[in-house]
């Protein structure tokens, strides 16, 4: 691996820009946390822009599990292994990766602490944390009623706990989805999860059915998830909106009991999403200023309240561009331009980023998001004409069309990052 | 930005070729704009499984398919929504970026 990184900084030499940079010695040390999409985007793309920086990574988990294409291990349409990655691919890259979670950072001085007490310092850090779960929001949920209630809204073993729980209930089951208030974590998330269940009860276990409880009235992409509802799946998908107290209040793991204010039902499975925030670490640092998600700078994501402190990702205040992991692998890899741009002594300069968010309402169903976003000074804003959903009314070709990208895309990106 | 300016970068943009993160013809930086791409169509655009890959295609029918896709004029999936989000000169700094890769 060091023979490789040697080799692509010889090579970098060689161009004439780039010579007094590599000139000055060791570069400036720049700590990331986290290695999902955004944060291992930014590694890709800052070793590339700037080969002098040392980089340390700190990441809590052994193996990366991707919330996107989760959903289809809940529908059973592949195995847990799809979404799971190594981080080996990454790390090899010449990084210095530290070993264990971080359990604490302090702004002013950049340090971040580890759970065996390690300090790591930087000149910058890059905090690319997700989102934290705030069980406190619903009466009686909390990380231990999750293993009877999954949410399944951090991949890894709650995908497989759920999908466990799906295949071991009996026919004639019910469902339960509780949808929180957004901002959450990929937005039309919830409802590809609900299309890929029925999807799996029509053929396994027909009598069932799947109630959702839901905080939003409207949602994204709702007429393209409704169409299709009502061509795949109809008579199986009950939804309570906002209005009419969809919001869950309560659950209950001994009873299997989840509480509106209108109504409690009893489910077989009770799959509970949580209202969500910026991940802990940038939380109880203070970096959302106590609402919740982290003020940032929309051209260099830094933070707005700590100079050196760069916040990508679901953690971040992103004007118009929504929580999903192809966004946040846009703004790692803009960050980490506006990053060496900083560090050469420039200033970062406004990009064009792009999300194209796929759903899957059935294996060959596919549909989309797909918008362009400009950075200005003001914030980031979706251009117009232009963007918007797959039109509604599309064919079946399109939808498979769709699928087909969707998949290209997953593996596509996700090869790129920890391949 | 003096011409002078401008032809020394296009002077490096040309010595550079694709690796350079500076600004090609037109003002529009093809190099930045084109990281935005490879989410979908491989790095560099050398493609992704079912999407084309866009590297070493001729800048022309690059720039005609995009602004073929931005007019309505050539159907499409995604393409159609979000190639009328560039400006002229972007789709032809696009478009001259990915006809300099290595396919």
């Amino acid at each position: 691996m060091k023979m490789q990184r040697r080799t692509f900084v010889a090579s970098l030499a060689a161009l004439p820009l780039a010579a007094p940079a590599l000139a000055r010695g060791a570069g400036p040390r720049v700590t990331v946390v986290g290695a999902g999409y955004g944060g291992a985007s930014f590694i890709r793309t800052l070793r590339r822009l700037a080969p002098e920086v040392e980089i340390t990574v700190i990441e809590q988990t052994p193996r990366f599990h991707s919330c996107p294409f989760s959903n289809g291990v809940i529908g059973g349409l592949w195995d847990g292994d799809r979404i799971s990655f190594e981080y080996d691919g990454l790390a090899s890259t010449g990084t210095r990766w530290a070993s264990g979670a971080a359990v604490g950072f302090d702004p002013a001085t950049r340090e971040v602490t580890l759970e065996g007490g390690e300090v790591v310092t930087g000149d910058y850090v890059l905090l690319s944390p997700g989102i934290s779960l705030n069980f406190a929001a619903i009466d009686g949920y909390s990380p231990e009623a999750a293993e009877a209630m999954p949410h399944a809204w951090q991949a890894g073993s709650q995908t497989g706990l759920l999908r466990r729980q799906l295949v071991e209930m009996e026919d004639g089951g019910t469902v339960v989805v509780a949808i929180p208030r957004p901002p959450f974590r990929c937005p039309p998330g919830p409802y590809e999860r609900i299309s890929l269940i029925a999807h799996y009860l029509k053929a396994a276990k027909p009598a069932s059915k799947i109630i959702v409880l839901d905080a939003q009235d409207g949602f994204s992409k709702q007429g393209l998830f409704e169409e299709c509802w009502a061509a795949l799946y109809p008579g199986l998908i009950e939804r309570i909106p906002g209005a009419e107290s969809g919001e869950v209040e309560a659950v209950d793991p001994a009873t299997m009991r989840v509480s509106t204010a209108f109504d409690d039902i009893t489910a077989d499975v009770a799959n509970v999403i949580p209202p969500q925030r910026a991940g802990a670490l940038a939380l109880d640092a203070g970096l959302d200023g106590g609402i919740g998600w982290c003020p940032v700078d929309p051209v260099s994501f830094e933070s707005t309240l700590a100079p050196g402190v760069f916040i990508i990702g679901d953690a971040a205040i992103m004007g118009e561009m929504p929580k999903s992991g192809f966004s946040a692998a846009q703004q790692g890899s803009a960050c980490a331009a506006a990053l060496a741009a900083r560090i050469a002594g420039d200033d970062p300069a406004p990009r064009k980023l792009i999300n194209t968010c796929y759903s899957l309402a059935a294996p060959d169903w596919g549909f989309s998001v797909a918008d362009v976003y400009a950075q200005t000074a003001d914030g980031i804003a979706a251009i117009r004409p232009g963007g918007g959903t797959t039109p509604l009314g599309a064919d079946a070709d399109t939808h498979a069309a769709e699928a087909r990208y969707a998949n290209s895309w997953f593996d596509t990106l996700t090869s790129q990052l920890w391949g | 930005m003096s011409g002078h300016h401008r032809l020394a970068i296009a002077t490096l943009a040309v010595a550079l070729g694709p690796l350079s993160a500076l600004a090609g013809p037109g003002d529009a930086d093809g190099a930045a704009l084109a990281v935005a791409c490879f989410s979908c169509h491989g790095p560099e655009g050398r493609g992704g499984g079912e999407i084309p890959a866009l590297a070493g295609r001729d800048a022309g029918e690059i720039a005609r398919q995009l602004s073929g896709y931005a007019d309505g004029s050539i159907p499409g999936t995604i393409m159609p929504r979000l190639a009328p989000s560039y400006t002229g000169a972007e789709v032809t700094a696009l478009a001259d970026w990915f006809a300099e890769v290595a396919p």
